[in-house]
């Protein structure tokens, strides 16, 4: 759910007009139903609210597309008189499946940026060497790869990994991951178009791993793909969260002109 | 009466350890693959009961890590795999069950790994993209 956003507004007769406004907007994190808190919105408010008819919506959306959920408003409106004994909370839902096509090109740049990795990476699985990751003398971190398949050993005791077997299991863990995040997000009904792209990338690599495993068929590329996708997409959504959760938009809030400072 | 999933799981040893003899971790790798075969199992039950109303059970929902893809796959496994791991651990492969279900069933010819693994994988993709254009 990576670059959907929230927003809230709000509207109320005042007796005279229509008061309407913004509440609060942001991106929307790991929440399924998104909670804000208006408490401060509604101390601001009570100088102008007058208890009348008060609504509140909550979207959701990407870019210039954007679903109404569905809110609801807990509380008296007598109460509003005496905000602060006022106990009130709000909620609002709002699923977007197959509409992403809509919100335009970035979900489809990503599937394209993952499926290149993906081809590109796909020689990894045949890959004949090993690495090793200290010196064995010491314990010195010094990480290189022998091209020969050294199996590693010498007085000073080096151990050596094999880059094939090291990437067998990468690329099982890799179709567990691929097929668990697609079949997840279809159950609980937060899929996106790339959801499918996962699904079917995941189902080639546990049918490659089935062929191995039961036929004693391999296929080449499959597997080292299947890695790089997994990879990608985790790498992706991990570092795209904490780059929108505490990268550079956080340090100076809102004020974009400081970042050309 | 032949129990199915003994059948399954005697082809299964029998026909990893043919055609990898060297893999040492043989034991983890067919726990771990073939439970989450039979996760997949149980995911397709699940969706389809979901979807015509017969039985709505509730996804576990984690959030520990940034983003939401760790979340979702910890779910995932929590919820549909992780109760086949243990099942299949004790069932299988606890005090080396797995020779006495060999020698009991390894003589069958059917390749009934083979061949439920295919269905599973395939039905269960087929049942994604069913079930998503149908919801």
């Amino acid at each position: 759910m990576a670059g959907l956003q929230y927003r809230s507004h709000y509207n109320f007769y005042d007796n005279y007009s229509w008061v309407e406004g913004t509440v609060s907007s942001g991106w929307v994190r790991n929440e399924k139903i998104y909670n804000v808190d208006f408490h401060s919105f509604f101390d601001d408010l009570s100088a102008d609210y007058n208890g009348d008819d008060f609504n509140l919506t909550l979207e959701f959306g990407f870019g210039d597309f954007w679903v109404v959920g569905n809110s609801s408003l807990t509380g008296s409106k007598s109460s509003f008189g005496g905000l602060n004994d006022l106990n009130f909370e709000s909620y609002a839902v709002a699923t977007i499946f197959g509409q992403a096509s809509i919100s335009g090109s970035g979900l489809n740049t990503a599937s394209n940026i993952f499926g290149g990795l993906g081809v590109a990476g796909a020689s990894l699985s045949l890959v004949n060497g090993t690495f090793r990751i200290h010196n064995g003398a010491n314990g010195t971190f010094s990480p290189k790869y022998y091209r020969s398949g050294w199996k590693g050993g010498s007085p000073v005791r080096i151990s050596t990994f094999n880059v094939a077997k090291v990437g067998t299991g990468i690329s099982a863990g890799a179709n567990a991951f691929t097929t668990g995040i697609a079949y997840y997000q279809i159950a609980n009904g937060t899929q996106q178009p790339i959801t499918y792209v996962d699904a079917g990338v995941g189902t080639l690599g546990v049918m490659s791993s089935i062929a191995s495993y039961y036929a004693g068929i391999q296929i080449p590329y499959v597997g080292g793909a299947v890695a790089v996708y997994g990879t990608a997409r985790l790498t992706w959504d991990v570092f795209y969260n904490l780059g929108v959760n505490y990268g550079p938009s956080k340090w100076f809030g809102n004020d974009n002109s400081r970042w050309f400072k | 009466m032949k129990n199915i999933y003994y059948i399954f799981w005697a082809d299964a040893i029998i026909s990893f350890r043919k055609h990898h003899p060297d893999r040492k971790n043989w034991k983890f790798t067919l726990l771990f693959f073939n439970s989450w075969l039979h996760a997949l199992n149980w995911w397709i039950v699940f969706i389809w009961l979901k979807h015509f109303q017969i039985l709505d059970i509730p996804l576990i929902s984690v959030n520990v890590f940034p983003g939401t893809l760790l979340d979702d796959f910890l779910s995932f496994t929590i919820e549909f795999a992780m109760p086949f791991g243990i099942l299949n651990f004790f069932l299988i492969f606890h005090n080396n069950r797995y020779d006495k279900i060999i020698q009991k069933y390894g003589e069958i010819k059917t390749r009934y790994a083979l061949i439920y693994s295919f269905s599973i994988a395939i039905l269960a993709f087929i049942s994604a993209v069913l079930y998503g254009t149908l919801n």
